[in-house]
């Protein structure tokens, strides 16, 4: 008998994966439900872009979905959506050769409500208005500033610092070696650093 | 240590909150302002990093997802989930089935020994059975024929031979297994749109 939802919730990645591979539309549902916020919010970052965040976090989660059966258990899951997501939004700038993009709004944005549904919104809760006005200055200048990183420093920082995850898993996700993403992301780092000290003084 | 830290082992501290290794590092990070400060500035880019608000996707984003995901379900699965299907819930109910399936492998295995310790009795038997089979199926299938095709069918195999009977009863069987092929294809077909 297929497992329940509430089964599912409960089982790890691998044994999801198994369910998945024998056609249960649940498990498929569950890998939807566990990854979709990650998964878009590492595109998102990369991107800028909502709408088209949405888009190629849905084209990820297909090419994965789609080739479950070539799922190779001896990596995470999660590993493998981050990696399949980072390389479609990389591609996708590749494409447009997008080098900056206004923390203001879409540059596709062809409406005021558009601009501003597009637009990053980096709000923060339970603070005095000095320090929401302070907390909103730094995550406005961290996201122009994130922006002007490139896209492999980009998604290295996120990972690191957004998602959590390790040096070595971020290494394994991205199939780079674990030098090179210590590398990465301390420029990063250095770099963000540089656009945040003006907030410093 | 009398040297300022390295670049590596400022991301160090900034990654870590302590443990081992990082005591020396750590204690020159109290005693040196200078890299007290390049610590202090890795710290609060992380912290802002990790302040970012999550992006979450639009409403419906999983439903949109799940309609261009093709959802395929090995045929032995299938096979497996439709004789599921026939398996009794409730176990009184599983002991029954499991008690009736012993009972008639047994009727079939002792019809077998009989029939293999009786061999001379099978010829007699089995001719009269093979009569009597055939008028039956004679029957049905002109029955049958005759209600897809009409009386004139019907009346053809009522007078026909062994052999008219038997194209009848292959034509029914094609017709019967065409529409059982199709009626699958369109299920399997209506399961990959549905995933």
């Amino acid at each position: 008998m297929p497992p329940t939802r509430l089964e599912l919730e409960t089982l790890p990645d691998a044994d999801l994966v198994v369910l998945a591979q024998q056609g249960r539309e649940a498990a498929y549902r569950e890998i939807i439900r566990r990854y979709e916020r990650p998964v878009f919010s590492l595109v998102y970052r990369i991107v800028r872009d909502k709408e088209q965040a949405e888009d190629l976090a849905q084209e990820a989660f297909i090419k994965v979905l789609n080739h479950i059966d070539r799922y190779n258990p001896e990596f995470k899951l999660s590993s493998w959506l981050f990696k399949i997501a980072n390389n479609v939004a990389i591609d996708f700038l590749r494409k447009r050769e997008l080098d900056t993009v206004s923390i203001d709004g879409s540059r596709w944005a062809d409406s005021p409500e558009a601009i501003e549904a597009s637009a990053i919104d980096p709000a923060s809760t339970g603070e005095s208005p000095l320090q929401a006005l302070e907390a909103r200055e730094l995550g406005k200048a961290i996201e122009a500033a994130i922006e002007r990183l490139r896209p492999e420093y980009r998604s290295c920082i996120m990972l690191r610092h957004v998602e959590g995850r390790s040096y070595e898993e971020i290494a394994t996700t991205l199939d780079l070696p674990l030098g090179t993403v210590k590398t990465y992301i301390h420029r990063a780092r250095k770099q963000l650093q540089d656009a945040l000290a003006h907030l410093r003084e | 240590m009398n040297r300022h830290l390295l670049p590596s082992e400022i991301d160090l501290l900034v990654d870590s909150d302590g443990g081992f290794g990082l005591a020396e590092l750590t204690a020159h990070v109290e005693q040196c302002a200078a890299c007290r400060a390049r610590v202090a500035d890795g710290r609060r880019v992380a912290q802002a990093l990790e302040a970012l608000p999550h992006a979450k996707p639009s409403l419906g984003f999983s439903d949109r997802l799940m309609q261009r995901v093709e959802v395929f379900q090995p045929w032995y699965v299938a096979v497996w989930d439709h004789a599921e299907r026939f398996v009794p819930r409730s176990v009184p109910l599983r002991r029954a089935a499991v008690a009736l399936l012993a009972a008639g492998s047994l009727t079939v295995t002792g019809g077998g020994l009989w029939l293999a310790t009786n061999v001379q009795e099978v010829p007699v038997i089995g001719a009269s059975l093979a009569v009597q089979g055939q008028t039956a199926l004679a029957t049905a299938v002109g029955d049958a024929l005759g209600t897809l095709l009409g009386p004139s069918a019907s009346a053809l195999l009522r007078t026909g031979s062994l052999g008219t009977v038997a194209i009848g009863g292959v034509a029914l069987l094609s017709a019967v297994s065409a529409a059982a092929l199709g009626f699958g294809r369109l299920a399997a077909a209506a399961r990959r749109r549905q995933g």
